[in-house]
């Protein structure tokens, strides 16, 4: 099956905008974005995740023995990565075995994907989380383009000065859904969903960033 | 249980040494196979891709992207990484690793070593993901950055067509080319590639027959064993030559061990540790004395390994003690 290389959206004022895959070398600006975003969030007193860790543990809010959970779950899914690895390895297992094991593989992670939601979203003020943010806004200014293939901002500051909040979001959310590595007909669906969101979205928001703490 | 390969793997790997490249079929976004020649770049080229190296190491340092060292510092400093956690989690897994090893070594039940085959795998994993929990802050340093644009220049340069055309003339050309999944798969193949065959590949290579015929042919002929001068050899090439002449040195060893043992990496190991113990106890044997004939020091010698039989040992240990009390 082949993938799902470009997506297309019109706004509602009828522009359209045009999302692409990143290239090798963007995506290796978008990760020198992430360390330097990083970098200046330490500096700027942002808490790490490990700091920020340790403190919600210390508050309650995280508990070792949703901790401790998290280690089993985690365990449990290195489990079924190593099963399944072993499976590949060996000639004689066939690919309907792989398939349910790769099934075993995903519903182990959704275990855990579930299980760590909470901390996640507790997490978001931490230095890792600005520069995740950091570069996901690189990338999606980078790989978004209007119609005609010219860049629909011209440089990153006009992306993070844009008040249009469907357009910067349908952008983000266009790229994280060709990210996904989905299938065209999921993606499909997913945009179906959000462009009931987006119309719902009265609120311009501007993007923010780690240098706004500062 | 060591790695087994059919005759025809074992050919195909042959092929690709002895010629230093792969050819690779690699899915493009149409589910069309595309056909690339993978090659390890020449020392000309790793010397250009230091370059690229030392470039970017630089564009980073002055973008105020950290060095190592200050990164270093920055985790202490900030608490970057929970040490503690890591290392409470790391000594678990390291003691499992090891009693699931000691039954694994001690198992012949063949389900139940697969099921502790898959065990120590996953205990491998756990270990692998703290390891890269401590590396991860590094990934924000520039020597990380220049890394990895060192990485793309020389996948670049080392992926071929079929007529022996660079694949793309740059890393440029490599960007304008908008086949992703393409890249994605080159890269992943290359690094595997480039990286050479792993040990027990190479052990099983270098005593299979279809490789012994070569190998002796070389031997008995006088001719090399591969064509290019012996720096020119890549990682495989090197190495299938260590191994080779490792397993002859064990077949001409006075008593070499039994076929099964030979085929087995980890009893094979263990079979030369034993050995090299039994040569460890005699080295011993070396003393200095002062001028009243007194034993001063005694010496653990490090000589070059032989093989010897246990029998030849104890003649040799004799030896040497009556030397000592003379």
């Amino acid at each position: 099956m082949s993938k799902v290389n470009t997506l297309e959206a019109t706004l509602s004022d009828g522009e359209v905008i045009v999302t692409r895959l990143p290239n090798v070398t963007e995506t290796q600006a978008a990760d020198w974005e992430f360390s330097k975003v990083f970098n200046k969030a330490i500096k700027a007193g942002i808490p790490p995740r490990a700091g920020f860790l340790k403190e919600l543990m210390d508050s309650g809010a995280w508990t070792q023995e949703e901790e401790d959970h998290t280690v089993v779950l985690r365990t449990a899914l290195d489990a079924k990565l190593a099963e399944l690895a072993e499976a590949r390895a060996d000639e004689s297992v066939d690919k309907e075995a792989i398939a349910a094991m790769q099934t075993e593989v995903k519903v182990a992670q959704q275990a855990l994907w579930l299980h760590t939601n909470k901390l996640n979203a507790m997490l978001a003020h931490t230095a890792e989380n600005k520069a995740d943010d950091a570069k996901l806004y690189y990338l999606t200014y980078t790989v978004t383009r209007k119609k005609d293939g010219t860049p629909l901002w011209n440089s990153i500051e006009d992306f993070r000065a844009d008040t249009n909040a469907e357009r910067v979001n349908t952008a983000m959310f266009q790229y994280m859904l060709l990210q996904s590595g989905l299938s065209p007909e999921k993606q499909e669906e997913a945009k179906k969903q959000l462009d009931g969101e987006v119309a719902d979205s009265t609120s311009e928001e501007e993007v923010t960033d780690v240098t706004e703490t500062e | 249980m060591s790695l087994k390969l059919s005759n025809e793997r074992a050919r195909h790997l042959i092929s690709e040494i002895i010629a230093g490249q792969r050819v690779v079929e690699v899915r493009n976004e149409r589910g069309d196979l595309d056909l690339m020649v993978f090659k390890i770049p020449r020392h000309s080229t790793k010397l250009l891709a230091d370059l690229q190296y030392n470039r970017i190491l630089k564009r980073a340092m002055d973008e105020g992207i950290q060095t190592r060292a200050q990164m270093e510092r920055m985790i202490v400093e900030n608490g970057l990484v929970d040490f503690e956690r890591l290392a409470a989690q790391e000594l678990e897994l390291n003691e499992r690793e090891k009693r699931t090893q000691l039954l694994l070594d001690n198992c012949n039940h063949p389900k139940q070593r697969k099921k502790l085959r898959v065990d120590l795998r996953a205990i491998q994993l756990g270990l692998s993901r703290i390891k890269s929990e401590r590396e991860k802050p590094f990934q924000n340093t520039a020597e990380n950055k220049a890394e990895q644009h060192r990485t793309l220049f020389l996948v670049v340069q080392g992926i071929f067509d079929l007529h022996g055309n660079q694949k793309w003339k740059s890393v440029e050309d490599f960007n304008n080319d908008r086949r992703y999944e393409l890249h994605n798969e080159a890269i992943i193949n290359y690094i595997d590639y480039a990286g050479g065959h792993d040990t027990p590949t190479i052990r099983a290579l270098a005593r299979h027959p279809e490789w012994s015929i070569y190998w002796r042919s070389a031997k008995s002929t006088g001719c090399p064993v591969f064509e290019s001068a012996v720096t020119e050899w890549d990682i495989n090439k090197l190495l299938l030559v260590h191994w080779s002449q490792f397993y002859e040195d064990i077949s001409r060893a006075p008593e070499p061990p039994p076929d099964y043992v030979i085929e087995d990496d980890y009893q094979l190991d263990k079979w030369l540790k034993d050995k090299r113990i039994v040569q460890d106890r005699n080295s011993r044997v070396a003393v200095r004395t002062d001028g009243e004939g007194r034993v001063t020091t005694t010496y653990n010698v490090s000589q070059p390994f032989t093989l010897v039989t246990a029998k030849e040992a104890a003649l040799l240990k004799k030896e040497k003690e009556e030397k000592v009390n003379a």
